[in-house]
Formats: C-alpha cells, structure tokens, sequence
C-alpha cells in the first residue's frame, strides 16, 4: 500500500480505518496523507471531524481501581513463575531433566518386556520386528517428543 | 529486526526470575486491557492475564527470535483465550454476561455522566463482532501498528483495515445520539 501514489480517496480511507490521529496511520502512508490533508483541508474537513468524534467517543475513561487491580495481577504472575519454576515445570534444564528420566525408564521397562516376549516366542527366536512395532505403539515414545517439539502453545 | 523482549525471555528460559518480573511489568497492563475490552469483565480478564503468563513461563525455553515479536506472540494468545471464553459464553449463558456495570453511586454528576458515557461506548464495543472489537481495541487503546495488529489478528493488512473502517462506522451509528457531545474536540482537533 504504501507505494501506490496517495489519492483523496486513500486519505479518507485512512481516516475511516484508523481515526484522526495520524501516529496512528500506516507509518509509509503518513507523510503523503498528511500532505494530502493539508492541501485539500476543506474536501476532507467532513471525514477528518467524523473520525475525530470516533476518536473521542473511543478514548479511555480513568477506571476506579485499575491500579490496583494491576498491582493485584503483576504480583500474582510473578509468583506463578516461582511456583511453576519451584514444580520443575518451566525451565528448560529442569523439564529437560525430568522428561530424559521417564523417557530413560520407560525403555529400561520396554527392553524388560521384549526380553520376556522374545523368550516366550516360537522357542527363543527373534521375529520381532511386528512385536518391536506393537511394543513402540504400546509405549508411544514419540508422543512426549512431538508435544515437546510442537511449540505454540495456543 | 530485533525482538526488544528477545533478550528477556531468554533469560526467562534460563530461570531468570528478575527477567520475569521486568517481563510481567512491561506487559501486564496491556495485556489486562486487551482482555478487559474484549470481555467486558475484570474478573475474567484477569483470569485471563494470568494465563497468558502462564504460557509465557511454559513457552519462553522454546522460543526462537527471528520470527514474530514476543509481544505479539503474546497479544495473540491473549485474544485466543478470549475468544475462547466469548465462545463459552454463548454456549452456556446470555450473551450480556461479564458486562461490568459501572457503580456511579456516591460520585460527582460530572463523573456521573463520565461513568454513564463510558458505559455506553463499552457497551457499542461490546456489540461490534469479536474480530471488528479486537481490531478496535489493538489499533486504538493497545497502539498497535497497523503490521502488528494485523500479524495478532493473523489477517493481512487490508483485511485489517476493513474490520477496522466497519467496526468504526458501526460505533458511529450506534453511538450517534452522543455526537453533539464531541463536537468540540472534533473542532480543536482541526485547529
């Protein structure tokens, strides 16, 4: 948009989209537009006073309490990082940690299960690629990794 | 172009807690009123705060700068959540639940009437759809560039400045019968 050449039009779309105040409006645009507004004031004097009500209308009205409740809530999410970090939750090191161990004992406890189904089947011989298979689904290694690795948290 | 929270949340990542609370004070206040607007209630918009921090503790190790800003990471969570609580609201209760009632008892008639305009501007905002009011709110009360807004809302920035340019003709309309009380201002902004 901002190297299309500035037109009246685009001026009043500014002004319809983003209000009045130019430290609002696209910051390539703004030069133009405000060069624009002052050469032809009187063709734009409706949209820039209709978008100046809007303005008005939208700005914020001192809230009893506010102060507080953002002291309240600033405290509160300052101490949730305590807490999750003194669960082992949060930092990386310390959740690293944690899932290598449960990761490290649930195969210690898989190879104790293929031990025992291997000896069980057809006499001690390994045809175990399906059982090694059925192992893995039953266990699901991957399942923590993917999460681990998928981010986002939305 | 550098993420000025990149070096925070690293030390976030690390365990940093003085990089916590620098990083709790330089957001919270946007991040309640973001919620704030879009859910018209204090409670929940608190509620919903704190779950966005809660996130950033959970996330910050696995952040990598070079992509999105943190803050709009952060702007994006919090309106999903909002979203989230819009959508159960819905779901489950009349859909003018959470609206704060301002309380104007024991106050001057000038703060009366304040109280009593606010209310009625909230009330419009409310009204507008979910994606027109997060439009509103992030380019207006969070100051948001037009690119940042747009990267929130996940919407190019045309589309940005189509819900902006309705949600703002429907809050013309519908608070039109409050127009004489700007013109004023409109005027001593020409100046």
């Amino acid at each position: 948009m901002s190297e299309a050449p500035m037109t009246l039009e685009r001026v009043k779309a500014i002004l319809h989209a983003y209000g009045s105040e130019p430290r609002r409006w696209p910051a390539g645009e703004r030069a133009g537009a405000l060069a624009l507004l002052e050469r032809h004031r009187t063709a734009l004097e409706a949209d820039l006073a209709e978008a100046a009500r809007i303005d008005q209308a939208l700005s914020p009205t001192p809230n009893d309490g506010a102060d507080t409740a953002l002291e309240r809530a600033e405290k509160a999410a300052i101490d949730s990082f305590a807490s999750a970090q003194a669960k082992g939750t949060v930092v990386h090191g310390n959740f690293g940690v944690r899932r290598t161990w449960v990761r490290a004992c649930a195969a210690l406890a898989a190879c104790a299960v293929l031990g025992v189904v291997i000896g069980y089947a057809d006499g001690g011989q390994m045809h175990a690629l399906e059982d090694i298979a059925s192992l893995d689904a039953a266990f699901d290694f991957t399942r923590d990794g993917g999460a681990w690795a998928s981010g986002g948290g939305q | 172009m550098t993420d000025p929270d990149g070096e925070l949340v690293a030390a976030i990542g690390a365990g940093d807690q003085a990089a916590a609370a620098a990083l709790v004070r330089a957001h919270m206040a946007k991040m309640l009123a973001l919620a704030r607007r879009m859910l018209g209630d204090a409670q929940e918009a608190e509620d919903v705060a704190q779950e966005v921090f809660l996130r950033v503790w959970r996330e910050a190790p696995r952040w990598r700068p070079g992509g999105a800003k943190f803050a709009t990471w952060m702007h994006r969570v919090a309106l999903n959540l909002c979203y989230d609580r819009l959508r159960r609201r819905r779901e489950t209760t009349d859909p003018d639940a959470g609206m704060d009632i301002a309380d104007s008892a024991a106050s001057a008639p000038e703060q009366i009437w304040a109280r009593q305009r606010h209310a009625r501007v909230q009330s419009a905002l409310h009204a507008l759809p979910e994606r027109q009011r997060a439009a509103i709110t992030l380019c207006h009360y969070q100051e948001m560039s037009n690119i940042e807004a747009a990267a929130v809302l996940e919407v190019s920035v045309h589309a940005l400045e189509s819900l902006l340019a309705r949600g703002r003709r429907a809050l013309k309309a519908s608070l039109s019968d409050l127009a004489g009380d700007y013109s004023g201002n409109a005027e001593g902004h020409e100046a």
